[in-house]
Formats: C-alpha cells, sequence, structure tokens
C-alpha cells in the first residue's frame, strides 16, 4: 500500500533579498502547474504544497524570531524520492527561492547536490499527521475520479435498458463496460492492500500500544488526574481572551482563497510559557498521530469530513506551533466546522498557544466559544504565497466514495450489497 | 426566553405585513446630507415599529454603508460594523462565492452593481390597498425630492394568489420559529432570536458583533451599553438586511421540465413535468413536501413543515438531496449525522422577507397554462425581490449561498449546483449548464443541460437601523 507522508523545510529569509524573495513566488503562484522553474503539475508524488512567508515576530518573552519561509508538501512514497522528483523538475525555482535565504550559497552556479544538502539541513521533523484519504496515492485518486466519471455517463447513456434489470445485473454489466476498456486495465486488480510487513507494522504497534495501555493503566490515570489537576490551576490563573476579529485581515486572508472547492489554512503562533504546556501538548499530538492512524483512518477527524491533509510542526525551539492543513470548501466554513461538530479536541491541541479563548478542565469552554476562536484563528492564521492542490476539484468525500465504487467492481455480489453499491452514484 | 423591545425594532423584521399586500421599495441617493437629516428626521416618526401591528400601512427604512457614511455616521463607528458588510455584494470574491457570473454578473446589475449610480437609502412602503400605495407612494417622492434626495430605482413588488412565486410553487413556507414572536406560546424548537436581531443572544449563546459608537457620541443616552465592551450599541434592536433582485425565466422553467419528462413518442405528459420540476425545487406547487408526499401533490398537507429528512428520506428517494429546499435548509441531513446536522443548520437560518415582482406568465399559475401562454416581455420583467433579514452576514446568507447552494460538492454529490437557483456558470468550472440527480431504485436518474433559470438583477447589503438609531442619524 502508498505510504503518504509530509515533507516541512524551514528557511531563514534575508532582508535584503525579501522583494525578490516576493516577486518570485508570486511567479510561481501565477501559474502553479506548468510554470519553467517549478512546475508542481510534473511533480506526480505530490498531493498539495505551499510556499509561506513568516514575519519576523517575538517569542512569549518579547525576544526577537527572525523571519521565516516555509515549505510543506504532502506527498507519496519516501522523502528521498520525493524530494528528488521535486529537484529533477523544478531546481531552477528552487535555486530562484532559496537564494533569498541565509545560508545559501551565494554563487552563480549552484549544483544539485549543494541544493539538496541545503533542502536537507533545513528539514523540520513534524509532531502530528491526519490523512484524510489513508494509502491512496495522486494517481490512484486520480485515476478512480475517471473512473467512476465513466460509470455515471454509462449510467446516462444506458438508462433505458439497465433501468428494468435487477441491481446484480446492472452492476455486472458496469463491470463488463469498465473491464472492456483498455484505459481502465488498472481496475482488475483492487487497490494495493498493506504488504506482509506494513500489516505487521501497523498492527505490531497497535497491539505494542494496547499492551502498553494496558499493563500502564493505573500509572497512567493518576498521571491524567495530576496533569488535568495542574492545567486547571494554569488555566484560572490566565486571563480572559479578546474577543475582537480583525476585519481588514479576514478580508486579507480571503483573498488568497482563490477556488471555493479547496483551500489551505496555516495558523502559527507561540506556545504559553513553561514547560507544563510544551509537555502536554506534544503527548498530545503524539496521542493524534496514534489515534489518526487507528481510529480517524477512513476520512474523517471525528466528524470532520473535509481534512485531506494536517498537520502540526513545532517551530524556533519549540517556541512556537504551526498547523497547516488542506481541506475542501472556504475558510469560513472550515472554521465554524471546528466549533460546530469538534470543539473538545480542538480546544484540547490549541489551549496550549497564547491568546486562545479560555478553556475549562482542557476541553470545555475554549473552541465553543465562537466569536473567540474564530478571532483567535483569524489572528493566527497566515497567508501563503504559493499553494498548489493535485486535484482541486475532488474532494475527500468524493475520493473515499471512489474507492467504494471501485472496490464494488470484485468478487460476487447479492442484490442487496448492488443495491448500496448502487447508492453511491 | 429573550424580552424583544419590540417598539425599538422596525415592524418588518417582526412580520412580514401579509395584510398589506401591495408594496414598493424606493432606491434613494443623498446629495446633500443635511438636508437628508431633516428629511429623515420629518419621516422618522413614521417609520413603523414591531410593537403594533399596521392596519393601513407601513413604512420601513434602511441603509447601505456608504449611506451611513453621506449622513455623516463617524468614520468610527462605519468601522464597526461587519467586514462582509463593509465589503458588499458585489466584489471579485463575492463573485466566487455567490456565482454572480455572465448574466448575473454584476456589472451587467440594473442596481447595485460597479457602475451603477451608489445606493444609500432603500425605503419601503407597504399598504392594504392599491390606491392608497399610489397616494402613499407620491406623498413621500415629493418630499423626497424636496429634500434633494434622487430616486433611483422604484421597485415594483406583486403578490401573486396563494402566496405562490412566479415559477408557480407555495413560498415562504419554512421559516425560523423565533419563540418572542409567537402568539402561541413556548414551543419546542425556537430558534435564538439573536440570530436575526443584534442586542440579543445568538444561537452560541453569545452576542453576534454588532455595530457601535463611543460613549462621548451618545450625549443623549438612548443606546444600551454592549455586554463586552465599553461601547454603546448602535446596531441593538436593527438587523443585516439583504436585497438580492432575481429574475426568473418561468417559460424557460416548465419547457425544461416538460422536454425533459417525455414519454417514448415525444408526448408532453403534465404529471411528470409537475413531478420533475417538483423534485428540483424539493416540494410541490401546493407546497406539501416530497417528504410527505413522494408520488404526488396533496395540497392537504401544504402547511406541514415538521419532517426531517434524515429520518423519513434518508436516500433522498422521496425529495433529491440536491433539490432547492433541501439544500437550503437541510434540517437534520448532513454527513448522515442527524443529531449534529440539526445542531448545525439552526446557525445557518434567514428571516425572509421578499416579495415577487412583475406580472405572472398566466393567473391562474398552473404549469399547462404556462407552457401554452405566449410570454413576450422581456428577460427580468418578473422575478422575486429576495429579501432576509440576519445577524451574521457571513454565517447565515453568504454560507447558504455559498456553501450549500452554490456548492458543487454539496452532501454526497460530486458536481451539481442548486437546480434552481444556482448559477451554473461559474464556481471553479466552466460549464454553461447544470445537473441534478434525482435519487432513484435501482440507480439515481441524472438531468443533464438544466439551464439557468435565475439571474441576479440587482442587489445591496442594507443595515435597518432601530427606531432610536434612525433618530440618531437624523440628528
Amino acid at each position: 500500500m502508498n505510504v503518504q507522508d509530509g515533507l516541512t523545510l524551514l528557511f531563514d529569509t534575508r532582508n535584503d533579498r525579501m522583494p525578490d524573495l516576493i516577486q518570485e513566488l508570486n511567479k510561481l503562484s501565477e501559474n502553479i502547474e506548468e510554470n519553467e522553474s517549478m512546475p508542481f503539475a510534473k511533480m506526480s508524488k505530490i498531493h498539495f504544497a505551499r510556499w509561506v512567508i513568516m514575519d519576523a515576530t517575538t517569542d512569549v518573552e518579547g525576544n526577537p524570531i527572525s523571519a521565516h519561509l516555509l515549505f510543506e508538501s504532502d506527498y507519496d512514497g519516501k522523502e528521498a524520492d520525493h524530494i528528488d522528483e521535486m529537484l529533477h523538475f523544478g531546481l531552477p525555482g528552487f535555486i530562484n527561492v532559496l537564494r533569498t535565504c541565509k545560508g545559501f550559497p551565494e554563487k552563480q552556479d549552484v549544483s544539485r547536490e549543494e541544493v539538496l544538502s541545503y533542502i536537507r539541513a533545513h528539514s523540520v521533523p513534524k509532531t502530528g499527521l491526519f490523512i484524510g484519504a489513508w494509502g491512496r496515492s495522486v494517481k490512484q485518486i486520480k485515476q478512480e475520479k475517471h473512473l467512476c466519471d465513466a460509470i455515471e455517463n454509462y449510467l446516462d447513456e444506458h438508462r433505458e435498458t439497465l433501468i428494468t434489470q435487477s441491481p446484480v445485473e446492472i452492476r455486472n454489466k458496469i463491470k463488463e463496460f469498465v473491464w472492456s476498456k483498455p484505459e481502465f486495465a488498472w481496475a482488475k486488480e483492487p487497490p494495493d492492500k498493506r504488504s506482509f510487513k506494513q500489516a505487521f507494522l501497523h498492527y505490531g504497534e497497535l497491539f505494542y500500544l494496547i499492551c502498553c495501555l494496558i499493563i500502564l493503566l493505573p500509572f497512567l490515570l493518576i498521571m491524567v488526574i495530576t496533569a488535568l489537576i495542574m492545567l486547571r490551576r494554569q488555566e484560572l490563573k490566565e486571563p480572559p481572551t479578546d474577543h475582537h476579529l480583525d476585519k481588514s485581515k479576514v478580508s486579507l486572508l480571503q483573498k488568497h482563497e482563490k477556488f471555493n472547492l479547496q483551500n489551505q489554512f496555516s495558523a502559527v503562533g507561540n506556545i504559553k510559557p513553561g514547560t507544563f504546556r510544551l509537555r502536554f501538548l506534544k503527548k498530545t499530538l503524539w496521542m493524534i498521530n496514534r489515534v489518526s492512524r487507528y481510529v480517524f483512518n477512513k476520512g474523517k477527524l471525528a466528524t470532520i469530513p473535509s481534512i485531506h491533509f494536517a498537520r502540526w510542526v513545532f517551530l524556533d525551539n519549540h517556541k512556537r506551533l504551526i498547523f497547516i492543513s488542506n481541506y475542501d470548501g472556504t475558510s469560513d466554513q472550515y472554521l465554524t466546522d471546528f466549533v460546530n461538530k469538534q470543539p473538545a479536541p480542538m480546544s484540547a491541541i490549541f489551549c496550549h498557544m497564547m491568546d486562545f479563548p479560555k478553556t475549562k478542565w482542557l476541553v470545555l469552554e475554549g473552541a465553543r466559544d465562537m466569536k473567540g476562536f474564530v478571532a483567535w484563528a483569524r489572528k493566527k492564521q497566515i497567508p501563503s504565497q504559493v499553494w498548489y492542490s493535485a486535484y482541486k476539484d475532488i474532494t475527500v468525500k468524493n475520493i473515499i466514495a471512489n474507492t467504494k465504487v471501485r472496490n464494488g467492481l470484485y468478487g460476487s455480489v447479492n442484490d442487496k450489497k448492488a443495491q448500496q453499491w448502487l447508492n453511491l452514484l | 426566553m429573550q424580552t424583544l423591545e419590540k417598539k425599538e425594532i422596525q415592524g418588518l423584521i417582526l412580520r412580514g405585513y401579509s395584510n398589506l399586500p401591495n408594496a414598493v421599495y424606493l432606491l434613494l441617493q443623498v446629495d446633500d446630507h443635511i438636508q437628508a437629516k431633516n428629511w429623515l428626521k420629518s419621516i422618522s416618526n413614521e417609520v413603523t415599529p414591531g410593537d403594533v401591528k399596521p392596519g393601513a400601512k407601513a413604512m420601513n427604512i434602511a441603509f447601505t454603508m456608504a449611506g451611513m457614511r453621506k449622513l455623516a455616521l463617524s468614520e468610527n463607528a462605519l468601522n464597526t460594523f461587519s467586514g462582509e458588510f463593509e465589503e458588499g455584494m458585489s466584489t471579485k470574491h463575492k463573485q466566487l462565492m455567490f456565482g454572480d457570473y455572465g448574466k448575473s454578473d454584476p456589472e451587467n446589475w440594473k442596481w447595485g452593481g460597479p457602475y451603477c449610480p451608489e445606493v444609500h437609502i432603500m425605503l419601503m412602503l407597504y399598504t392594504d390597498t392599491n390606491e392608497r400605495l399610489e397616494a402613499f407612494c407620491e406623498e413621500i417622492s415629493a418630499g423626497i425630492k424636496q429634500a434633494g434626495l434622487i430616486i433611483l430605482e422604484k421597485i415594483d413588488t406583486c403578490r401573486p394568489d396563494n402566496e405562490k412565486e412566479h415559477f408557480g410553487f407555495k413560498d415562504g413556507i419554512s421559516q425560523p420559529f423565533l419563540e418572542e414572536l409567537s402568539e402561541k406560546g413556548p414551543a419546542d424548537d425556537p430558534i435564538a432570536v439573536g440570530e436575526f436581531i443584534l442586542g440579543y443572544k445568538n444561537e452560541y449563546g453569545q452576542f453576534t458583533d454588532s455595530p457601535s459608537i463611543l460613549p462621548e457620541e451618545d450625549k443623549n443616552n438612548i443606546f444600551p451599553v454592549q455586554p463586552e465592551t465599553e461601547l454603546k450599541d448602535f446596531g441593538a434592536n436593527g438587523s443585516y438586511l439583504v436585497f438580492r433582485q432575481l429574475g426568473q425565466n418561468v417559460k424557460e422553467f416548465w419547457n425544461f421540465a416538460y422536454e425533459n419528462s417525455k414519454d417514448k413518442n415525444g408526448n408532453y405528459i403534465h404529471a411528470e413535468a409537475v413531478k420533475l420540476a417538483s423534485k428540483m425545487v424539493g416540494r410541490w406547487p401546493s407546497g406539501t413536501s416530497l417528504v410527505d408526499s413522494p408520488e404526488k401533490d396533496d395540497p392537504a398537507m401544504c402547511n406541514k413543515n415538521d419532517f426531517l429528512y434524515h429520518k423519513q428520506d434518508p436516500h433522498g428517494l422521496g425529495c433529491p438531496y440536491g433539490a432547492h429546499v433541501r439544500r437550503n435548509h437541510p434540517r437534520d441531513c448532513l454527513e448522515g449525522i442527524p443529531k449534529e446536522a440539526s445542531f448545525i443548520t439552526r446557525k445557518h437560518r434567514l428571516l425572509r422577507r421578499g416579495r415577487s415582482f412583475g406580472p405572472t406568465v398566466v393567473a391562474s399559475m398552473s404549469p399547462e397554462d404556462i407552457l401554452t401562454a405566449i410570454d413576450d416581455l422581456p428577460d427580468g420583467s418578473r422575478g422575486l425581490n429576495f429579501i432576509c433579514f440576519n445577524a451574521d452576514l457571513a454565517r447565515q446568507f453568504e454560507f447558504i449561498q455559498n456553501i450549500w447552494i452554490n456548492n458543487p460538492k454539496f452532501e454526497s454529490l460530486t458536481d451539481e449546483l442548486d437546480p434552481l437557483v444556482a448559477n451554473p456558470y461559474g464556481r471553479g468550472n466552466d460549464n454553461q449548464t447544470n445537473s441534478f440527480s434525482i435519487q432513484e431504485r435501482p440507480f439515481r436518474k441524472r438531468i443533464q443541460n438544466i439551464p439557468m433559470f435565475v439571474h441576479t438583477m440587482g442587489g445591496a447589503y442594507f443595515f435597518m437601523p432601530s427606531i432610536s438609531a434612525i433618530r440618531y442619524l437624523a440628528s
């Protein structure tokens, strides 16, 4: 089975080269798919990618944090192959962009190896990762969309003859049609399952986690209760937060939303002072990683059905956290979804960041405060200068449904099963 | 339950004036602000408040951002209006959200567009008889002209029989239930009044952001203090008013319904055409829901509005997933989680107060008659003056328009917009036409090449202030 992962690169920008950087990114953004220096559409392993300029700011104690340039991508397969492919198609672009950053070789001809080692040196480990359509490669997502479109058209064209038949007969006719087409030869086989090694690691870890949980349960309980009490004491000390929504910032952010079907979200902010909050946050993100792998692996983050990829990365020596996601719909809808559907987990993750609406016992209040949460999120949100999606018109729900449609082509079914399958179309 | 200051709230917010079937809307432009203020002062006592039901006539007034600026409301106060209100309805961003392209492009609007004269004030007049409306309008217009205001548009309205809109379907059935306005006493599922009127708690138990002025700007101490700030609540008892004038192409709608429901020999089948049209709307012409009566119209149930989609029709076999009314108010049916869906849909409701305009194609409004009638009026001669109130434009009107109506991915759908009111041209796809799936057994029927039946002819966001706030603007 295909494995997806996320790459995060963080560079320090040079003040004197900032205009060049902005110009370079604008140039990419104008024709993100097929520009000459970094044509993302040619990079077959990338689901999503973005370049984000992060302005200089200060940490909680008021010490300066320098301006950064952030690159993120969600990709298929191994990291080395992904970087290799990016440099294969986009070396000139990477050189143009990275030239504006600190520490990049200052000479005319920079070799591929030098770029590669510069990139390697600036890779940041991610802490939490959520994947909506687990296991599916860009290729598979596009192929299955194509397949479903063809089946839908087939149903339209042959409605008169098909409508009088039983669900199983209709399903078999569709199967015959698909398998008669050479372009769908790939669909004769079901999607790759986990290899033996992958399955061993996947279930092995689950087994290990469950064992640890059972053995350590009493100890863990004491730890959780202690942590919650410590947290509550901190919560009580914190001042109430500001509800003021910055209108002009929202309008600026919305100008970067050029599509209604899919968008990007980046939010960055300082983590509350003290080691307790940071440790709590690290444990929470560790858990999200596990939970998203074993529980939320069917397209939904709890009941939120619109997130393709989301990740959390610590920056600047664990002083800041950045949340990066690619999702369906607009940011307005995205933020209201958080409050309407899953305020408790949102609070549990983000309450460790500065200015988050006051929580009570970790999960109460907090993100339930609609005005406060939206004002906070907009305050922390930063625009992406360059954003790429490999499939702008396919939602997570579409991806999941398309695979279901494909999977319905295999094996034998009864009328009831066939009807359920036809309901997907 | 919160106590409403009905004396302060303008009448139209609290009631639809069904006893006053004649109405006209005047769009005005202010030239000289001192004269305009004097005029506003002179009419302010005539503005109908919400505490008494008007018998013969009513008048309400609303302002655009530009209008309040023209009336010299301080910049500081203007800044406290919501960002959506400030941006207006005709920017590139809003165009993308609402799908206003092609014929609906703001550049082609009759009023409210980027090339149209700036609208400042909307005066809305309602009367019981047509004669009284003419006299009322004449009297008011004379005052307006005397004060140097310009009447940009006089938008007529009509109230066809049986409360039907031009396509021939009963309209305005499902309105949010406000306990505070009910004479019948408490019901089990009221919507918080703060969803529609500022200064009251909304569905989140919070006060929606409301425009304010500084304490020193309120010398006569007429506004309450905002609960969360020290500022004076200029917006209290007011509401944001959305106005979109929508042209309806009635002949094209019914032609399409008949053409796409012909039998094998190519003959029109009246019952099938009505059924197809009703599937697109989500209700039968009488107003009866397809959930309650999936096979044929049953006028006996036309006022029944307590149905639930997930509970009664989870697979869309009665009312299709993409039908107009199901998209606009999905009730308990989103993502297959009824409890969460009911919780969410309550946050996206509108208080509708619009009226149709233009002559009906035929007085009977029956599809058969519409099909055979000769209609030589140009496009845009009839339609709906869509008017609604909400406290949060982004979360209510814009959300519904963008995330539900104009979303090809609504629910489990893959590529279709609202079949009735959405503009197929726009929203990320280059399709000139729309498609629409009707869930059936053994498999769905997909109607293709649906043209645009409804187009936007004009529109703007207004603010309908409280009675005190009108006086403040006039001072």
